[in-house]
């Protein structure tokens, strides 16, 4: 939900609707940044906004972010993302930022570490910082780009220990790294049921005739490799879970698959070494659970702040 | 007919070269009145197929010295008549292309016979193209070369010119008659093979192939006989009547001996027995290409070559490449070196990477060539300091007319990856250059090993002179520091001589390498991504954690002027 282009009567419509969840489209709490990217909101919009959802009784916001945005320094991110937990915002989609040629930004900005466009090396550090801040501020870092408010409870487990917690992880987008079946509404959107990915006329105005036509089959752009090529799923699957915090499991069903899992897991010792994958192999089972390898104080972040530091005693010297 | 009847492989006519040699029979009425039977061999001009020349010389009485009239005299022409005065033919010289604007006929006369001394006045000016001037050809022939001479009631004596293996007749053997006749159902003997077989077919190219019953003395023509492979036959040999043999064979020849190497390795190690098929198939025809397997810690399977030349090498791989579509791994060309060892004996180095122990090496030593190499004089300058470059020592220096000819003497590993391109390039393309091997030369050579992410990458080993280790060590590691894509971890590259980094370069690391959006309609996008990543990965090969594209290797050998 675009902040700028956002009215109260909406909300209350959709909530009538019977709609539990919104995400707001954020993108920075620092106004001259939001003009500079040609954003129609402020910062202030935004809350009041957020403020709006939740008096019609939408209480499960989530916001989504940018980091690596042309001059976005590591103090405005973090003071961002400490605000926007501040007002209660549940959850974070924090994305970096690709500047994709053929797009405004890909155009205004077209080469990494030139004209105020973050290199590629503090994008990175942009994006780790996002990580360490908001596993402070007690968020997991479930999938690629989102992050849930996990409460831990002191609910005793039932083997006694304290165990477990309440996470706002985003059931809608679970839905996609897990493959499962989900309907779709509105311009451009997919839906993937039976295996088939289906997706609407992009523009509002195609959107609109195909409605009133019916909604037909033609309209659709399809895309059945999920069901006809076991390959493709097999890639998709795999892409969608390593992007989440459970990784992918693989359980043997025999002694000639184990031996592949086994190949595999040999075939990903050099990244556990790199300490850019960690996967453990046992009874069977091939795990790669995403673990952030790094501390603190080694990774891009550090780096960063350690290179600024010096620019920073140059200057003073 | 085919536009160029002769060359009938493809790369030929695609490069406009002849590679093998062909003979073509040909009947014609002289302007006395009498019908002669001309047999001709056609024969390659490059340098690395002079093999090819003098075994053909060897079954001719005469030869016509065929040069291009706006080109002139290049170096391979005196390559080319060396041999055949050598062998004492008749020569006759044939100006052609005489129909471009730019041929200049009198100049050219004045230069054969100033470079080369044979009498030019007589010389029959062609343009094969148009057919002005053909006729006067075939009238020189018949009256100034000597017509053969031979028994034909003598013992059956026949020169073994070539042989191949043709998909329809199996082994075809070309024979020159000297003395007898060959017919049909005879029993032949093969000398110097000691091997008998009875003559299925015996026949003449006109240029298609024409059974006939017998071939006398003086005709070229082939022969079938049920010959399995054909290793079974030996150029050079004489065939004779296994009831009536001849008393003296003939002199046959040396085998030829192949200059350059490299290793040739399949991309996907999958496709070995491909390639080794592959080979087997190309080495039918070309007894000069050899190879034997080798296995490398970093590439696999793969097979060690010998080529006459550059050339030769890299038809062969074109071949390898594009007739039996293969992907493959062509690690550094480079020479056989003798290793002089500390208990007196020695071996011969095909590959850097089966370099003994320093502490157990005497010396080394390296082949070297006698180059000549003419080029219009404005240009010598870049020639001369090329030569220089590469460590020649310059024998001559002389000129006929506006073109130099200029005699090196260069070792031949300093000459075999870029030497004719660069050569070509500091002349615009009109320098020419022909070589033959002098003798092996001691010299200060050490063995260089890349190492990518401080492993040793065995297909970038080389042996350099030590003078131009260091220099060649940067230059490699620079290259490879632009082909080897970024990894998510830093890569060090570096030029090391025994255990010594000389030279070094790093690769930075990938901070980030993720797709940060992911939903709904994304995942076909994303994927698809993936999948053409991963296309392009085929090429790679996987060294350690590090992928190496293919192209990295020949890139990264190639020799800076």
């Amino acid at each position: 939900m675009d902040p700028g282009t956002f009215s109260g009567e909406k909300a209350a419509a959709l909530a009538e609707l019977g709609v539990t969840r919104a995400s707001v489209g954020v993108q920075s709490l620092d106004d001259e940044q939001l003009q500079r990217c040609g954003r129609k909101h402020t910062a202030q919009e935004a809350k009041e906004a957020i403020r709006l959802l939740r008096s019609v009784g939408l209480e499960n916001i989530s916001a989504d972010l940018l980091s690596g945005l042309p001059q976005q320094s590591e103090e405005q991110l973090v003071s961002d993302l400490h605000e926007l937990v501040a007002w209660g915002v549940d959850h974070l989609s924090v994305y970096d930022l690709q500047y994709e040629p053929g797009t405004a930004f890909g155009r205004r900005w077209p080469v990494a570490g030139e004209t105020g466009r973050p290199g590629e090396a503090a994008a990175a550090a942009l994006y780790e910082t996002t990580h360490w801040e908001l596993e402070k501020l007690g968020f997991e870092h479930y999938e690629v780009s989102n992050y849930a408010r996990f409460t831990q409870t002191l609910l005793q487990g039932p083997e006694g220990g304290a165990a477990g917690g309440v996470s706002s992880r985003s059931q809608h987008n679970q839905i996609y790294w897990h493959g499962a079946p989900y309907a779709a509404y509105g311009n451009g959107a997919a839906s993937f049921v039976h295996s088939i990915r289906a997706s609407r006329p992009r523009s509002l105005e195609s959107y609109c005739r195909w409605v009133e036509a019916g909604g037909p089959l033609e309209g659709l752009e399809l895309d059945t490799s999920q069901r006809d090529s076991r390959a493709d799923a097999l890639c998709e699957t795999t892409m969608l879970r390593l992007r989440t915090m459970e990784g992918l499991t693989l359980q043997a069903e025999d002694g000639e698959t184990e031996r592949c899992l086994q190949a595999i897991f040999g075939a990903l010792e050099p990244w556990q070494e790199a300490k850019l994958a960690s996967a453990s192999f046992a009874d069977g089972s091939l795990a790669t659970p995403y673990q952030y390898l790094h501390n603190p104080e080694e990774g891009p972040a550090a780096e960063q702040r350690g290179k600024r530091g010096q620019g920073e005693q140059m200057r003073a010297g | 007919m085919k536009e160029q009847v002769l060359d009938s492989m493809e790369l030929e006519r695609e490069r406009g070269i002849t590679i093998k040699a062909q003979t073509v029979r040909l009947e014609y009425k002289a302007q006395d009145g009498e019908t002669y039977i001309l047999n001709l061999i056609d024969t390659p001009g490059h340098v690395d197929f002079t093999y090819e020349v003098s075994r053909s010389l060897s079954a001719c009485e005469g030869a016509l010295l065929v040069v291009d009239a706006s080109q002139g005299v290049e170096a391979q022409t005196l390559a080319n008549v060396y041999q055949a005065i050598d062998v004492d033919l008749e020569i006759v010289p044939v100006l052609n292309k005489i129909d471009l604007p730019a041929a200049e006929p009198d100049r050219v006369k004045a230069q054969i016979e100033d470079v080369i001394g044979i009498d030019a006045t007589e010389a029959v000016e062609i343009s094969a193209k148009t057919g002005m001037g053909v006729p006067e050809v075939l009238e020189a022939i018949v009256t100034k070369l000597p017509a053969p001479d031979g028994d034909a009631d003598a013992a059956l004596k026949a020169l073994l010119v070539d042989s191949w293996y043709d998909p329809y007749l199996g082994v075809v053997v070309l024979v020159r008659i000297i003395d007898g006749v060959l017919k049909k159902g005879m029993r032949i003997r093969m000398m110097g093979a000691d091997a008998v077989y009875t003559v299925d077919q015996v026949g003449v190219s006109t240029p298609k192939k024409t059974p006939v019953d017998a071939l006398g003395p003086g005709e070229i023509g082939y022969l079938t006989a049920q010959i399995k492979e054909v290793a079974d036959t030996s150029v050079g040999d004489t065939i004779t009547d296994d009831r009536r043999p001849t008393t003296e064979p003939l002199p046959g020849f040396k085998p030829s001996v192949p200059v350059v190497f490299c290793g040739i390795f399949p991309v996907d190690a999958n496709d070995f027995e491909d390639l080794r098929a592959a080979m087997g198939k190309l080495r039918l025809n070309d007894a000069s290409f050899e190879f034997e397997m080798e296995t490398s810690a970093a590439l696999g399977f793969g097979f060690r070559c010998g080529f006459l030349g550059l050339l030769h090498l890299e038809i062969i791989r074109e071949r390898l490449e594009r007739e039996f579509n293969l992907d493959l791994i062509t690690t550094a060309p480079s020479v056989v070196y003798d290793i002089h060892l500390t208990d007196g004996s020695k071996i011969e180095l095909h590959n850097p990477a089966d370099l003994p122990d320093p502490v157990r090496i005497d010396h080394m030593e390296e082949p070297w060539i006698k180059a000549t190499i003419m080029a219009p004089d404005e240009y010598l300058g870049g020639i001369l300091k090329l030569c220089e470059e590469r460590r020649g020592v310059q024998q001559d220096l002389t000129y006929a007319g506006s073109r130099a000819m200029v005699v090196y003497e260069l070792p031949l590993n300093e000459v075999v990856f870029d030497f004719y391109d660069r050569l070509k390039s500091v002349s615009k393309g009109y320098a020419s250059f022909d070589y033959q091997i002098v003798e092996h030369r001691p010299g200060d050579l050490v063995k260089m090993q890349l190492l990518v992410n401080e492993e040793p990458v065995d297909a970038l080993s080389i042996i350099v002179h030590r003078e131009k280790a260091e220099a060649r060590g940067r230059s490699m590691c620079e290259k490879l520091k632009d082909l080897i894509p970024r990894h998510m971890f830093k890569i060090p590259i570096q030029a090391a001589i025994g255990g010594r980094v000389i030279a070094r370069e790093t690769i930075a690391a990938l901070r980030k390498d993720v797709t940060a959006k992911c939903y709904g309609g994304d995942a076909t996008r994303k994927r698809k991504l993936l999948e053409k990543q991963k296309a392009g990965k085929k090429k790679m090969r996987q060294f350690g954690r590090v992928e190496i594209p293919q192209e990295a290797f020949i890139k990264a050998l190639k020799i800076d002027g």
